[in-house]
């Protein structure tokens, strides 16, 4: 579990780098899923806080792309999320299932 | 990868154990040994035990960390006495601390790895003064080779007793209620028999004993004893008793008795030391936090936290800012969720991740390796090579403090740290060195680095 203080966006991307010669870039970025708002509790110097955020999953990727599609990436990791967006929401579901620590037969 | 430039062998797991059987330099032609230009290497390190860290060839260890930290006192530094307890460091040309080692005898987490102890918040009570009392059958000869209350003690066969025969009582008072720990080392010269204990207990009467635990870890003829209990009102000692009756003479040679205030037993320095703590400034840093990529790595055992095992044992580095103005990165157990967290200050904004899975049930008992590892775009932990939380970034603001080892916002973790390295994460033409692959093999190497 992720917590921010502010919102994220659902895709960021962190990174960049582009190789002329094998005409490839390579992204790094992070996907964000079911992002809600949250309370934190934190320590300081002052004490114990709550603080005021946001909640959600992230996954950290990091991809080759050939270098001619590089001004599309923002809509090809779009379609990207769209795509994992379902499954994630799946996974997270059939995850909180919760079940009976003891099971009998009878 | 970064080490076909140092060394002819494709990875670290290839470089066969005991290849370079001394530590004559020039043994192979055209290899270049990570020591030339080194002063002062310990001999602790040798070539078949050590990880290289290729990217400072001209680093030297320093005398002592005291002189590197330029005046910063260390958990463990002794004002009156100068001693370091073994604490050594090496630097980079420009005098940048990059790696943190200790000479003391304990060799763990593994062969030749020393572990430091980080005991904040501890408070001293046996300082230098303490009074050694015995029974009339003990005999007591003092040897006077600096160490802090070293005395050969002689107990005839035939003793039985479960009160104390022999037991320092330190000058002060302690309070009920409070949590103590209390340590002596020993060494066994002569009639080692495993009922014989060194206890925690009442000076003035046996039979109290807050706790009982003893443990003996005898390596080349020794033996030291590390053990804790809660006070109880009034007098209290680090004694010898003899719950079985001896059936020979026993001599034993006991020194560096010890007694703090502290909820744990983390005793590895001699009693004379002050309170302390541990804090590497950033101007001693060879990287700047908030725009190099960096890697701090270290072995590294809790010996407990804040509130009993139940709060915090974190490492971290600058602090906190209510308006996330300033740097701030601590990794650790996370008190408020019971989980590994990950805890970032960037972008105006201040990030949390904690663990969902893989949370080792021994993580507050055993050696894990931690590495904390900060590149363009990501801060990741790792811990025994997988990595197991990642914060996301653009950018970061400044640090303002240096890294705290073994504390929070305020709070304390003691915790045992053994080969504590800092450095950039990067070589000097920006390739990463601290790659997942890097890390998992230094893991699997469970070796000393060198520089």
């Amino acid at each position: 579990m992720v917590f921010s203080t502010q919102k994220p966006a659902e895709i960021k991307i962190l990174n960049i780098q582009d190789d002329i010669f094998r005409r490839v870039t390579k992204v790094r970025y992070a996907f964000r899923f079911n992002i809600k708002e949250s309370k934190q509790t934190i320590e300081t110097e002052q004490g114990t806080q709550e603080i005021s955020g946001y909640e959600y999953i992230e996954q950290i990727y990091e991809t080759e792309f050939d270098l001619i599609l590089k001004s599309a990436l923002p809509d090809i990791l779009k379609v990207m999320y769209e795509k994992a967006n379902p499954v994630v929401q799946e996974n997270t579901q059939l995850a909180e299932v919760e079940i009976p620590k003891e099971i009998s037969l009878s | 990868m970064i080490y076909k430039k140092t060394l002819p062998w494709k990875n670290l797991l290839d470089i066969p154990q005991g290849l370079i059987d001394s530590d004559k330099d020039g043994v192979f032609e055209n290899l270049k040994l990570p020591w030339e230009g080194v002063q002062n290497k310990p001999s602790a390190y040798r070539p078949y035990d050590a990880i290289y860290i290729p990217k400072n060839p001209i680093a030297y260890f320093k005398d002592s960390l005291v002189d590197v930290l330029r005046g910063i006192k260390p958990e463990g530094y002794d004002e009156s006495t100068k001693t370091d307890y073994g604490l050594r460091t090496a630097t980079d040309a420009d005098g940048n601390l990059l790696l943190v080692v200790t000479e003391r005898m304990d060799d763990t987490p593994f062969p030749g790895v020393k572990s430091f102890a980080v005991e904040e918040g501890t408070e001293n009570l046996q300082a230098s003064e303490y009074t050694l009392n015995h029974t009339s059958e003990v005999t007591i000869e003092q040897i006077d080779d600096g160490k802090l209350g070293h005395y050969k003690v002689s107990v005839p066969a035939g003793t039985y007793d479960y009160n104390p025969k022999v037991w320092f009582t330190p000058n002060a008072s302690l309070t009920a209620g409070k949590t103590y720990t209390s340590s002596l080392y020993v060494r066994w010269i002569k009639g080692y028999t495993s009922s014989a204990y060194v206890w925690l207990n009442s000076a003035t009467g046996g039979g109290n004993g807050a706790d009982s635990t003893t443990k003996k870890k005898p390596r080349d003829g020794r033996a030291y004893t590390v053990f804790s209990g809660l006070a109880v009102d009034g007098e209290f000692g680090v004694s010898l008793i003899f719950p079985k009756t001896l059936t020979e003479d026993l001599i034993v040679e006991i020194w560096e008795p010890q007694l703090e205030q502290k909820p744990f037993a983390t005793s590895f320095v001699d009693g004379s030391r002050t309170t302390g703590r541990f804090y590497i400034p950033l101007e001693n840093l060879g990287f700047d936090p908030a725009n190099d990529d960096w890697v701090i790595a270290y072995w590294k055992k809790p010996t407990g936290t804040n509130s009993g095992w139940s709060g915090f044992n974190i490492f971290a580095i600058g602090k906190y800012s209510s308006d996330y103005s300033e740097g701030y990165i601590w990794v650790g157990k996370d008190a408020n969720y019971d989980r590994l967290a990950l805890h970032v200050v960037h972008d105006d904004e201040l990030t949390h991740v904690t663990n969902d899975a893989d949370y080792p049930a021994d993580y507050l008992t055993a050696w894990h390796f931690e590495v904390l590892r900060k590149t363009d775009g990501v801060v990741d932990y790792f811990l025994d090579c997988k990595k197991v939380l990642s914060v996301a970034y653009t950018t970061m603001p400044a640090f303002k403090d240096g890294i705290w080892v073994g504390r929070w916002a305020g709070g304390i973790s003691n915790m045992l740290v053994a080969n504590l390295l800092m450095s950039k994460a990067t070589d000097e033409n920006g390739n990463l060195i601290w790659t997942d692959d890097y890390i998992r093999q230094v893991y699997e190497l469970q070796r000393p680095f060198i520089i």
